[in-house]
């Protein structure tokens, strides 16, 4: 295991070292130098007694008289730790020995040999040698007069040995050692102690600015005050919280790069996931409801792609500035993306009931405040938001919960015509779940192209015959039909309609080129109209891409007649764009119809800018043609209309011969409709031909 | 190979300040006479030597000489006694020793209530002893001679000192009276509280109670004397000589020790130690 220590603490183990090491190792040092001081003074008093005694003995010697020299010998008998002396004559036989304390036997050297030990090797060894120290014991020589001066020249007489003994040495070498190390050990607490409180002063300040970075790391961003004795750790703190200064405007900027949408001032997602659960935990814990409104503005998609986004980002800032002069300040908007908003209603009521009518009259001073015309760069446009509308805690009390119901609310306001708000109820969840399934189910059959397309032939009244026919999607799913009211939005919302739009003119292509290969075609049949999302018309290079299937045919010898299906609310806005995509697909022999005509935009203007081939009256019209007189004259001011015009009239939805034959009356003469036969498979489209082909034949 | 100019060659016998000072006043007074001399120290002799005449300054350098040449005649200087000289004919010289009653004269003025004097002498100084004797006699005073033959003798003699002497004279070669010996004679002097009566200012300076000195200066001049006069008259040496002039040295600490008094007034050029 690692075991990691804290700076002081490495500081401090280090000093603890340091001093140690220099305590023990001046000690070391200064032991010995006093160890070879006192050697050396040993040495140099044996040196000088070695002398003395050769001096004192050198008469003795002279004249052999052991006794005198024994007794002048003996007078060195309380010298410190003087062991013996032996004395040589000139011919090196041992003359005397004076035993001063027991010793074994040493053995001494003659020719004096006795080379002075090394201090650390004699000291350690175990059994300690004497030290042997030797001077020559010497007389005058025999020169007559020099005698006289005492300057005479001398000869050797003899040498001197003393012995000491080394166990006092030691054992005061010992005794230092000891007082050298106490000493040392004394010296090393107080140091210790001071170095302890010195690095504490040192190291606090450090600390606290470890603190004070743990807790810029996890978020906090105080200043910190460290009051240290040192300048730089002054400076250092100084320094340190003016970074702290830069950090927090820095995150400051981040933040609100992070949490808020550029293009509206707004909280953006991002704000909204980060806190969407700690309000409502707060607003929760504060025995409060929060509202949570999700506002999708209609048809903005419409506004974004005719009017380009410029104009669309200038409608969301000004949405997004309305909606800021409705809601309270306690109250926050959120951006959620595109046109999608949300408004955080912050303690509405507890109850219920209350807080419903609270969230509703703010969602319908939303409605009204939106619900009249907004000028945005020159254009008049209309704009209104469908609202869900989720409370918390009483629908959910989690954020991601109570988003979904908010969203699965705005939807059923949605399908309640736009520009209304709706509550979450819970069969809302039932049918937003439904909804999702459907858009996973459906993204998979347009990839795995399990979508299906049927012919309604359009039948000219009273004669019979083909003239052409509407293909219409058709999708089966978990073994039944779904209508194409409840998957075409989705195909447009999903923005899918664009890849299976492409498919089926593909198809349709392929289709053509087969029927008039087979003669199918020989009876007048002409035209196959393919309905047209907004989504698809208002794509850039919508021309271009059908452009590019008809060229991709094999055979263009073959006419396709296509004709282009469009809603009313297509052409809402027309763009230079628009026009220009109209234009290049009639050029190419294409033709532009509007289907439902009478249940969209009331502006009529649009008929005299599109260059249109026919009007398709809607079913609801033909339906009650018989019965409902309004329907009959709306029929019939239609038809005069698109004959005013040099238009083409389709009746859509005949079916009864009373329909069919008010119609023609009215002058349009080509109907669609059960009564003539309902959509058909390709297959049995053919076969309808072919009986046609015959009955005419 | 042939000898260089025939000169006077002076052999010293050791580089102390007596054989220097000596060495170098001969060598002035012989310079002033005209006469070549050149200083060679004893144990560099080395062949060919041919000078004129010889001078030995100290018992070594005649030694050293006749080693090499026997014949030359010999001026020695600094030797103790005449038994040097005598050893070393043809030759003449200086020698050391003032005569006994020189000495017993001075002994006789700074001791003057010593009545029993023993005399430590080597069998060779027989005659002086014999002088020492006489005088002592004529002056009343006892002679005690306490002969000692050979240097391990002297213990024995010095342990054996009668009681009765109250000084001590020495009468002897350097072989008895050294360095060595003259630490235990002045010991015992000292502590049988008997003045010892040294052979030299060194001895004085060691506790002898006075001694003389010489003028080495004067010893030089009085070899160059017998230079000259060997220079001149070969066939016709002089007989040697004892030293003109002489210093007395005393230890006053000594003599206040003993409790001896100091005569006054002293001789002039009298040293006092300390």
């Amino acid at each position: 295991m690692k075991v990691t220590f804290s700076f002081p603490t490495r500081f401090n183990l280090f000093l603890t070292a340091i001093v140690v090491l220099s305590g023990l190792g001046t000690a070391a040092l200064l032991t010995y130098q006093q160890m070879e001081q006192r050697f050396r003074d040993l040495h140099r008093q044996g040196e000088i007694l070695a002398r003395l005694m050769a001096r004192n003995v050198e008469f003795p010697l002279y004249v052999s008289d052991r006794r005198t020299a024994r007794q002048v010998l003996e007078t060195f008998q309380d010298f410190p730790d003087l062991l013996f002396v032996r004395i040589y004559d000139d011919q090196c036989r041992e003359w005397l020995t004076v035993i001063y304390r027991s010793r074994p036997a040493v053995r001494t050297a003659c020719p004096p040999d006795h080379p002075v030990p090394g201090l650390i090797r004699w000291f350690w060894n175990d059994t300690p040698l004497p030290l042997l120290l030797d001077a020559p014991v010497t007389a005058a020589a025999d020169s007559g007069e020099a005698s006289l001066f005492f300057d005479e020249e001398r000869r050797p007489l003899g040498h001197v040995v003393v012995g000491f003994d080394p166990t006092e040495f030691r054992h005061a070498a010992h005794r230092s050692i000891q007082r050298v190390l106490a000493f040392t050990a004394m010296m090393i607490v107080p140091v210790l102690v001071f170095s302890w409180w010195r690095s504490q002063r040192l190291t606090r300040p450090l600390q606290r600015l470890h603190g004070a970075l743990e807790r810029l790391t996890q978020g906090g961003s105080e200043p910190v005050t460290v009051s240290a004795p040192i300048p730089e750790i002054r400076l250092l703190e100084e320094k340190f919280n003016t970074l702290i200064g830069w950090l927090e405007n820095y995150r400051k900027d981040l933040e609100w790069l992070a949490y808020q949408d550029t293009l509206t001032g707004l909280h953006n997602r991002a704000w909204l996931q980060h806190n969407l659960d700690r309000i409502i935990r707060e607003t929760t814990e504060s025995h409060h409801s929060l509202g949570l409104l999700f506002l999708d503005l209609d048809r903005f998609k419409i506004v974004n792609d005719t009017l380009g986004h410029e104009t669309g980002d200038l409608l969301l800032q000004t949405v997004a500035d309305l909606l800021k002069r409705v809601v309270r300040d306690e109250d926050a908007i959120v951006r959620l993306g595109g046109d999608e908003f949300l408004i955080l209603l912050a303690n509405l009521s507890l109850i219920h009931n209350r807080a419903t009518e609270q969230a509703s009259r703010v969602a319908q001073k939303i409605v009204e405040q939106l619900n009249r015309p907004l000028t945005i760069a020159g254009h008049e446009l209309m704009s209104t938001f469908s609202i869900g509308i989720a409370l918390a805690p009483h629908d959910a009390q989690d954020g991601e919960t109570l988003l979904r119901y908010a969203d699965t609310a705005m939807y059923a306001a949605k399908e309640a015509g736009r520009n209304t708000y709706r509550l979450f109820q819970p069969h809302q969840s039932a049918a937003g779940e439904r909804r999702l399934s459907l858009e996973a189910a459906l993204r998979r059959a347009v990839e795995r192209h399990q979508l299906q397309y049927h012919f309604q032939p359009q039948i000219r009244y009273p004669e019979g015959t083909v003239v052409g026919t509407e293909v219409l999607l058709r999708w089966h799913w978990q073994g039944a039909w779904i209508s194409p009211a409840e998957f075409i939005p989705l195909l447009e919302e999903t923005g899918l309609i664009v890849e299976v739009g492409e498919w089926l003119i593909a198809e349709i292509i392929a289709l053509k080129r087969r029927w008039h290969r087979q003669g199918l075609c020989d009876t007048g049949f002409c035209h196959i109209g393919v309905n047209v999302s907004p989504v698809q018309l208002w794509r850039s290079n919508f021309a271009e891409r059908i452009l590019a299937l008809l060229q991709s045919r094999d055979d263009d010898s073959v006419p396709i007649s296509l004709e282009l299906e469009l809603t009313e609310s297509a052409l809402v806005q027309p763009s230079p764009a628009i026009l220009a995509t109209f234009t290049r697909l009639r050029e190419a022999g294409l033709r532009f119809a509007i289907d439902d005509f009478g249940t969209g935009y009331s502006n009529l203007a649009y008929l005299k800018r599109f260059p249109l081939d026919t009007i398709k009256i809607d079913q609801s019209f033909v339906r009650d043609c018989i019965d409902d007189p309004a329907d009959a004259s709306l029929i019939t001011a239609i038809c005069a209309m698109a004959r005013g015009l040099g238009l083409a009239v389709v009746g859509e939805g005949v079916e009864t011969p009373e329909q069919a034959e008010f119609l023609r009356r009215q002058g349009c003469h080509v109907m669609q409709g059960y009564l003539f036969a309902k959509p058909m498979p390709a297959e049995a489209f053919e076969r309808f031909l072919r009986d046609q082909l015959q009955a005419v034949s | 190979m042939a000898c260089p100019t025939p000169e006077v060659a002076v052999v010293i016998a050791h580089p102390a300040a007596p054989y220097r000072k000596t060495a170098q006043a001969l060598v002035q007074s012989l310079e002033r006479q005209r006469i070549p001399a050149r200083i060679r120290p004893a144990d560099r002799l080395i062949p060919p030597l041919c000078p004129r005449l010889w001078v030995a300054v100290g018992s070594r350098a005649v030694a050293a000489i006749r080693k090499v040449d026997p014949d030359t005649p010999l001026v020695a200087v600094l030797v103790i006694d005449e038994s040097v000289i005598e050893k070393a004919r043809p030759a003449t010289g200086v020698i050391l020793m003032p005569p006994p009653e020189h000495q017993w004269r001075w002994f006789r003025r700074l001791l003057p209530r010593v009545k029993t004097l023993g005399v430590l002498y080597t069998p060779d100084h027989h005659d002086r002893l014999q002088i020492l004797a006489k005088l002592g006699q004529r002056d009343g005073i006892t002679i005690v001679p306490i002969a000692v033959e050979t240097p391990e003798r002297l213990a024995e003699a010095l342990a054996e000192l009668p009681d009765s002497i109250e000084a001590l004279w020495l009468l002897g070669n350097g072989r008895l009276f050294s360095a060595t010996t003259a630490r235990s004679i002045l010991i015992t002097a000292f502590r049988k509280r008997i003045p010892l009566i040294g052979l030299s200012r060194q001895w004085v300076e060691a506790g002898a109670v006075y001694a003389f000195d010489w003028d080495y200066e004067t010893l030089g001049r009085q070899a160059a004397e017998q230079v000259v006069h060997l220079w001149r008259h070969p066939e016709n040496p002089p007989p040697p000589v004892p030293p003109e002039r002489l210093y007395l040295t005393v230890n006053r600490q000594v003599f206040r020790h003993l409790g001896l008094t100091l005569p006054y007034p002293l001789p002039e050029g009298t040293i006092l130690l300390p």
